[in-house]
């Protein structure tokens, strides 16, 4: 792996004001890399480098999940009459940043109020990183990055009962997406 | 990119299964507070336009 691409992958993926900067930028640009400054430019394409040469590794598909921000004007129990109107089934849909995911639902929404919806997202793409905290007996303790520009369909609105890590369960809203590419 | 683009760091055969999110952005991401913002709709259903201009207007 080149020396300066996993060098910006590190910068960008050891700080979250790092990468809160550069998704910013990327969503402010809808994912237009040529808008971006120079520097900022050939960091993201670095990075993208670094992900491609993860993703040659991935031969099936994952389900991953990512729990999403509601806008300030929704109301907790309007959310899902929120994802209705906005992500009707068939509702094409991008991600202009870098995503993180997880394998696990549960590690997704610990810490989340029950009204705060999950993407559920299944695709061929991202990278597997590190070694999140194991909640399960699984191997799915891997974050999940998920490449910016990611363009995904909307298939589903579910509620789902998901077990947390006290052996509790909970409701979870769940927006199903599907990768186009 | 630059000439150093394409020289290989030797010891980085398991870089992905070494390499740890900070603790920042999986609190960002995951914690109580956090979560990613919606996805952008570029298509709605039965349309063929794109739902929005690519980019903003200036």
């Amino acid at each position: 792996m080149p020396v300066r691409a996993k060098a910006a992958f590190s910068r960008v993926f050891g700080s979250n004001t790092e990468l809160r900067s550069i998704n910013d930028e990327l969503a402010a640009n809808v994912g237009d890399i040529a808008e971006l400054d120079d520097s900022t430019r050939l960091t993201v394409q670095r990075v993208d480098r670094v992900i491609a040469m993860a993703e040659a590794h991935n031969i099936a598909d994952n389900i991953v999940y990512t729990p999403i921000q509601v806008p300030a004007g929704v109301n907790s129990g309007n959310v899902q009459g929120w994802l209705k109107n906005s992500f009707a089934d068939g509702t094409e849909v991008n991600f202009d940043r870098y995503t993180i995911s997880t394998h696990e639902m549960s590690q997704a929404t610990q810490h989340h109020p029950q009204w705060r919806p999950v993407c559920e997202i299944v695709t061929r793409r991202g990278a597997y990183v590190g070694k999140a905290p194991k909640t399960n007996d699984t191997n799915s303790n891997a974050d999940h990055l998920l490449p910016r520009g990611m363009q995904l369909r909307c298939i589903g609105i579910k509620t789902v009962p998901v077990m947390s890590r006290d052996g509790t369960v909970q409701s979870r809203l769940v927006l199903q997406l599907e990768d186009t590419q | 990119m630059t000439a150093d683009d394409s020289r290989p760091d030797p010891a980085d055969a398991d870089f992905f299964a070494r390499f740890t999110l900070s603790d920042d952005i999986r609190a960002a991401a995951f914690g109580a507070a956090g979560g990613t913002p919606p996805p952008r709709v570029i298509r709605r259903p039965g349309r063929t336009e794109p739902d929005r201009p690519e980019k903003p207007a200036p």
